[in-house]
């Protein structure tokens, strides 16, 4: 059975009207070739480039010692989200002098639970997958759109199907340094990736609603961006990044003078099972610091095997180094295992959030399924018209 | 059995099936077929009983003939388990046979494993553990329906219960031939035992042990485990056992007591005291394994033990060369061979000796056609001296006379030196010049051999050429009354065959097989003429040869080859590399080095996969 059966009425409905231009060789992967990670969280501290405030409780040393603290000692972290999503370049829809390029994403998130022994599973509703087509609402007529996304709507079986406008605004399109991703595939792209943060922040959301008293912890992949501005989201969890923007400078007030250091001056002296002072970001609402999980003499250089963590602070006020140490001791402990051999960017991954990614990308659709159930309808009768 | 659950979930197949078996519902009839092979059906299982799923990937598809499962975490499973997984495209169950089990996980090197662990740390235990499955190898042995499109992925696995077991072996069939012809077939082979703690009696088809489809079981393993022998001696106690079962009140045309059974005991007193129960009885849980298989533990019965005369025994006729103790001479009887008695085994006795140009092969022959043709000049030649001292050959040898043909006196003096160590030297005692009159030959013994007794042919202690003497005269006497042979003209001495009525089979057990029928092609021996002969054409007369050895591959292919039942104990790799294991799959080969004692792997014709048995000690008194 064609699990894309479902949409095709949608694409029927696309194509009625407009002309198709459709991807050469049926749907093809869209690669984005930059690093996403690095490249959200600059989008996320473009106003904070240069660090100037500590946000905790004690503010008196730049490097802490965090000594691992081990699940078997206690467990802090419980659940690990993490989300994933491919897309790929359908076709082009041209009407009269408007045109946009189509592309379709699997999307998915997911959230790890791992028991006190160590043993992990993910629960079926901890485990969201949709397909999105994505386009420019502005460059197809109203009837098109509608059609399409009432087709999609109706669509019954499968996985839930949405149509996405590429124009509308979020968290990241409208930064300045959104940059390339202006251009309609990149930023048809993004929009996937966009889709892909709402489903784990809606995970997330749920998470936090059934453990609000069990002191559990989350850890979810990626900074906190603003769609974490909600009251829901205050506490209860970190963000973990993993490879971060290099771009920020501190300047830190000390007993009267202040120092200045590049990102990469205040990591060469990271030592392992130490983090940094928890810095503010924003008008205070996030804390962030990094934390050294691995020896550099171990790893290439100075930026690798450490993490950023970031932390909701919605009232602002300084965050107790207690909790941060605690955190952070939780965080190094972390380390074993890790995925060396199947991500490059294993020396700062959690093993944990690399599951839940496998979890997504083994639920998605073959590229072999995909290219051969999702086609134009009526195409090779319009071409032979023609 | 398996079927009916399938039939539950499937009523056309139900249907069509009812009316070819019957004109009733297929469940109905599965089920009264079911009850008359004395099966139950098996009980329903259920997911939550389930240890596993089956798993089909690019590199590693599953087939016709084997599927893999990744097993649920904290199963335990074993090779030699069978398992059932639901087909998949059908609601049939496909049954197969764990022959390995590997553990993988998403490290994709070990360096990546090292690394994982904080470059090394020892202490610390990961937090997250490394993800990882158990994931079983099956081979394929049975599918319900016979559907043998591959078990398709994601499908429940479960351990097989007994009548599954039955299912996928191919038991089930011999059940119900068992109940269609209303005789005995099922022969209790040993017990399999799965992880879970399931139990089944593996059972051998009788016409694949005793003929006529296919006979002869060979077993081969390491030596000190006192296995093969225990195992053949239960066998034969099952065999006889079986034979005198009543299916729904009938009986065999073949009973136990048409059957005689020949051993050949080859080391010390292993099989001196079968007619004697254990000392103290056999351990509760061994009566109870009997008793599991559906067998009662008994020592053998109507037994005659055959045993050498000796040095010893012509001073004292009561004392035979055996190892102690001696079995009472009620019940036993001393064999020696005068020259007379060794007319057509000359070749025997002198087998291990080089003859490369047959020179001494041809004067044997002279001398047997001499004294069997009762030859003027051979008249006077009654003992071993008389034949070196007072024989045409002596003339012959001296230059008194002129030998026949090119033989040469010096070629009849070396016959002389060989004859004469042989019999006067290099002798247990076995050769006499005259027997006392309470002894007997093997050949007298065995040319009236009786259906529903056993006899026990002690060689024990004998030397090797000895050894191959009686052991030939077992099997020639045997197969010569078996093939007719006294109307074909063979010296069946003063046994009158008109009052005779031989047993219906014949079961002959021999170890160190490997002796009397090598397979090296330079080793010679005299009797592998008569042991191909029994194990080609035995199954039709009969004749039944039960043999073991160490090394399968030491004894001669064609007589393995035609052994229907291989039975195997714990066996060492380099014999494993040999040609004559081929047939078996690598992972069981590696699971043959280590069998536990007590454990052997059966091949039968009727089994798809060999599978692992446990067996009960014999029920008779064992002095080791």
């Amino acid at each position: 059975m064609n699990p894309f059966a479902a949409l095709q009425p949608a694409l029927a409905a696309l194509s009625d009207g407009p002309e198709i231009l459709p991807a050469t060789g049926q749907a093809q992967e869209y690669l984005q070739q930059f690093d996403v990670d690095e490249y959200y969280d600059r989008i996320r501290t473009e106003d904070d480039k240069k660090v100037s405030e500590v946000m905790e409780s004690r503010p008196d040393r730049l490097y802490v010692d965090v000594p691992p603290l081990p699940r078997t000692e206690q467990h802090v972290f419980r659940y690990f989200v993490d989300g994933s999503v491919k897309t790929f370049f359908l076709g082009t829809l041209v009407e009269h002098e408007r045109n946009t390029p189509v592309l379709l994403g699997q999307v998915g998130a997911a959230a790890v639970c791992r028991e006190d022994d160590g043993r992990v599973h993910v629960r079926p509703k901890d485990f969201r997958r949709q397909i999105v087509l994505l386009l420019n609402k502005d460059q197809v007529s109203a009837t098109v759109w509608n059609n399409a996304e009432a087709a999609l709507a109706n669509a019954r079986g499968g996985l839930p199907m949405r149509l996405v406008d590429t124009k509308e605004d979020d968290a990241y399109n409208a930064s300045k340094s959104f940059g390339n991703n202006k251009e309609p595939r990149s930023r048809a792209a993004h929009k996937a990736n966009w889709e892909m943060r709402l489903l784990e922040r809606d995970l997330l959301r749920d998470l936090l609603a059934e453990h609000d008293s069990s002191g559990a912890y989350i850890a979810i992949d990626g900074g906190l961006g603003k769609e974490f501005k909600l009251n829901e989201f205050n506490r209860g969890f970190v963000g973990v990044i993993k490879n971060f923007s290099k771009e920020q400078v501190f300047e830190l007030s000390s007993r009267g003078r202040t120092i200045r250091k590049s990102l990469f001056e205040l990591l060469a002296a990271l030592k392992v099972n130490q983090r940094t002072a928890a810095f503010a970001r924003g008008d205070g609402h996030v804390v962030f610091w990094y934390l050294r999980i691995r020896e550099q003499r171990h790893l290439e250089y100075p930026m690798m095997g450490v993490m950023k963590i970031e932390y909701p602070n919605p009232t602002r006020a300084m965050v107790d180094s207690d909790l941060i140490n605690h955190l952070s001791r939780a965080m190094v402990a972390e380390r074993t295992v890790t995925p060396h051999g199947k991500d490059r960017r294993w020396h700062a991954h959690l093993y944990p959030i690399y599951l839940a990614e496998q979890v997504i990308k083994n639920g998605f659709y073959s590229d072999e399924v995909l290219q051969a159930g999702v086609k134009w309808p009526g195409l090779e009768r319009r071409t032979a018209s023609r | 059995m398996a079927k009916k659950n399938d039939r539950e979930d499937k009523p056309e197949a139900t249907a069509d099936k009812g009316e070819v078996l019957g004109g009733v519902g297929g469940e109905i009839v599965e089920a009264v077929r079911a009850e008359q092979a004395g099966e139950q059906p098996a009980a329903q299982q259920t997911p939550e009983e389930a240890i596993g799923r089956a798993t089909a990937t690019e590199r590693a598809p599953n087939s016709s003939e084997r599927f893999s499962f990744w097993l649920k975490p904290g199963n335990m499973i074993n090779p030699f388990d069978i398992v059932a997984a639901k087909q998949g495209l059908d609601q049939s169950m496909t049954y197969g046979l764990v022959t390995n089990i590997h553990h993988s996980t998403d490290a994709p090197s070990h360096l990546s494993n090292y690394i994982a662990n904080d470059f090394g740390e020892l202490t610390a235990e990961p937090n997250t553990p490394r993800q990882g499955a158990n994931v079983a190898d099956v081979s394929v042995l049975a599918n319900t329906e016979d559907t043998y499109m591959p078990v398709q992925n994601e499908a429940l696995v479960w351990f097989a219960d007994e009548n599954g077991i039955h299912a996928g072996l191919g038991i089930d069939t011999m059940k119900r031939k068992e109940q269609e012809r209303g005789v005995p077939i099922c022969v209790p082979a040993g017990l399999i035992e799965m992880s879970n703690g399931t139990t089944a009696t593996a059972f051998l088809d009788k016409e694949y042990v005793l003929g006529p489809e296919g006979a002869h079981v060979n077993i081969s393993g390491i030596s000190g485990l006192a296995t093969k022998t225990s195992y053949i001696m239960f066998l034969i106690q099952s065999i006889l056992q079986t034979m005198d079962k009543r299916i729904d009140g009938r009986q065999d045309r073949v009973r136990s007591s048409d059957v005689a059974v020949v051993l050949v005991n080859v080391k010390y007193n292993d099989l001196l005291a079968i007619d004697e129960p254990p000392d103290g009885g056999l351990p509760p849980d061994q009566i109870e394994l009997w008793r599991r298989l559906g067998l009662e533990p008994k020592e053998f019965s109507n037994v005659t033990y055959l045993l050498p005369a000796g040095k010893d025994s012509q001073r004292d006729p009561g004392r035979a060369n055996c190892y102690a103790p001696q079995p009472d001479l009620m019940k036993s009887k001393i064999f020696a061979y005068e020259l007379r008695d060794c007319m057509d085994k000359l070749d025997a006795m002198l087998a291990d000796i080089p003859d490369e140009y047959g020179v001494l092969d041809a004067i044997v022959g002279i001398v047997r056609e001499g004294l069997e043709g009762n030859q003027r000049d051979w008249q006077a030649v009654r003992t071993w001296q008389d034949l070196i001292n007072n024989s045409p050959l002596t003339r012959w040898a001296n230059g008194q006379a002129q030998a026949p043909g090119a033989l040469q006196a010096r070629s009849i003096q070396r016959f002389f030196r060989y004859l004469r160590k042989a019999v006067y030297h290099r002798t247990t005692g076995l050769f006499v010049d005259r027997k006392n009159q309470a002894w007997t030959t093997v050949r007298d013994e065995l040319c009236r051999i009786q259906g529903g007794h056993t006899y026990v042919v002690d060689i024990a202690k004998l030397h090797d050429n000895e050894q191959m003497l009686v052991f030939g005269d077992v099997v020639r006497t045997i197969y010569g009354v078996f093939s007719g042979a006294g109307e074909m003209g063979m010296d069946l001495g003063d046994f009158d065959e008109a009052d005779y009525e031989p047993p219906k089979r014949v079961i002959i057990f021999v170890d160190e097989l490997n002796k009397y029928a090598p397979s090296e092609r330079g080793k010679k021996s005299p009797i592998l003429e008569d042991l191909l002969e029994i194990s080609e054409r035995g199954r039709s007369l009969g004749v039944v040869l039960m043999s073991a050895q160490q090394f399968a591959s030491a004894v001669h292919d064609r007589i393995i080859g035609n052994a229907a039942t291989k039975v195997f104990g714990r066996t060492a790799p380099t014999e494993l590399s040999q040609s004559n294991y081929r047939f078996l799959n690598d992972d069981v080969k590696m699971h043959l080095t280590r069998l536990d004692k007590g454990d052997l792997v059966v091949t039968h014709p009727i089994y798809r996969q060999p599978i692992k048995i446990k067996f009960p000690r014999p029920a008779y008194k064992q002095h080791r």
